[in-house]
């Protein structure tokens, strides 16, 4: 198995002629290959279009493998709450009851929690969705033959941008436009530090997004640098001994990732709730 | 790594909102739906068995309020027919007694009567028993005189020998 991934590895790296660096960036960037086994040369090229201008803006919509497997991650998450919630049954059971706690949980504790009792249960399917889409999409890299969309910076940020625009549309739908953004700067700032005080506001506000956007594509990525260094040290020191380190290390970072994979989905959920929740009641 | 590619943030959001449409029309509206009238019906049953426990204990206080005046009643019916039955008993005694009483005092007039009107017969018997008796003695010729004297003897000592 070792020396078979050895032999996999090695061939990769003769046929590339990429160093170890390449080789770990190559398997966490996205490209517009999927290879679902892990064999040189088994690859599924998926469609490249021609990027076209918008606005000044170059747009390549491309189907990349980030692309792929946000498709799957979503339709895998509403084949699981097809499959296994119930609707008819006025009680759930099995897994159907466990995806109803997690909802409840999201309502109650995340939702209502930072939103307040109305606000909370009109964002709850936002959330959810949040929720469960991270999710999937952290937990699919580390199954092989897929990878992890979310450790696609640009993945975040369409995240962080749905929430920045639901803070944004509802803050001013709520409060007006002169008011939501009068209420960024804090009650009780004197008069001449408004201008200062509402630049650095605004920039705290984008702040934040940006945040949301770096911890969740940095957490993932991270996670996935580190089990393939501990994995590449066997190339590194030329000797499968190595293996006896490396590999244990690998399964540590392994159960870990799916920690994380868990704690970074809650906490772009319950971020984005926050950020909803103090942008539509600024009083709080 | 850090590139930033307008194509691939589109692709999200079309992703994104595609799966939270579906999602929302498949499961989350049902079973938010489901949670909402599981929590109210929950909670109305809840205040409807407060309400009902509510009316039992006001139903149990009426009811031990009325035993306790019923008992209360029966109490007061009690003492009261026991005064009423001494106050006959003393009554009945009363005039079984004066009754009793009469009728000794009747009865004793009676025999008294019944004495009297006996010893009238036995003396006019007596009388007459006499003057049979001088007539033989008469017959007899025997003096009138003395004769008479010894009638008049006998009968004065009559009433001592039948003293009553």
């Amino acid at each position: 198995m070792i020396s078979e991934q050895h032999s996999a590895v090695s061939d990769t790296l003769s046929a590339g002629e990429e160093n170890l660096g390449q080789w770990i960036l190559h398997h966490s960037q996205n490209s517009d290959v999927w290879d679902p086994i892990p064999f040189p040369g088994w690859h599924i090229h998926l469609p490249v279009f021609e990027p076209f201008q918008l606005f000044g803006i170059t747009i390549d919509l491309s189907i990349t493998n980030h692309v792929v497997m946000l498709w799957i991650a979503g339709l895998f998450v509403i084949v699981l709450f097809m499959l296994t919630y119930n609707a008819k049954k006025k009680i759930p059971s099995g897994f159907g009851h466990i995806l109803e706690l997690l909802v409840l949980f999201v309502r109650d504790d995340i939702a209502i929690a930072n939103m307040g009792e109305k606000e909370g249960k009109k964002f709850t399917p936002l959330l959810v969705t949040f929720f469960f889409f991270i999710l999937m999409a952290n937990l699919m890299g580390l199954i092989p033959a897929f990878s992890t969309a979310t450790s696609n910076i640009n993945v975040t940020a369409g995240l962080a941008l749905i929430t920045f625009g639901s803070t944004q549309v509802y803050g001013i739908a709520r409060n007006g436009f002169i008011g939501y953004y009068k209420n960024l700067v804090p009650h009780g700032v004197p008069i001449l530090l408004w201008p200062l005080m509402f630049v650095i506001e605004l920039m705290g506000l984008l702040a934040k997004h940006v945040a949301l956007t770096i911890r969740l594509f940095a957490n993932m990525t991270a996670g996935h640098i580190v089990l393939f260094a501990l994995l590449g040290l066997i190339i590194v020191f030329k000797t499968s001994l190595m293996s006896i380190v490396s590999v244990p290390f690998g399964i540590f970072v392994y159960f870990l990732e799916i920690l994380v994979a868990f704690i970074q989905a809650y906490i772009f959920t319950i971020l984005s709730a926050l950020f909803i929740g103090m942008s539509v009641n600024p009083e709080h | 790594m850090l590139d930033l590619n307008p194509g691939m943030i589109l692709w999200t959001w079309i992703t994104f909102f595609a799966v939270f449409i579906v999602l929302y029309l498949v499961a989350l509206k049902p079973m938010l739906t489901a949670i909402t009238n599981r929590e109210q019906g929950i909670k109305n049953d809840l205040e409807s068995a407060q309400k009902q426990r509510e009316e039992a204990e006001a139903i149990l206080e009426e009811h031990r309020r009325l035993m306790a005046k019923a008992d209360e009643d029966g109490q007061k019916i009690i003492r009261e027919n026991q005064l009423l039955a001494e106050k006959t008993k003393q009554d009945i005694l009363e005039s079984a007694r004066n009754e009793s009483d009469k009728m000794i005092h009747q009865a004793k007039e009676e025999i008294e009567r019944e004495k009297q009107s006996a010893l009238n017969s036995l003396r006019a018997e007596v009388a007459d028993l006499a003057i049979n008796a001088a007539e033989q003695i008469i017959m007899q010729n025997l003096d009138q005189e003395k004769q008479k004297k010894v009638v008049d003897e006998y009968l004065k000592s009559m009433p001592k020998s039948l003293n009553n």
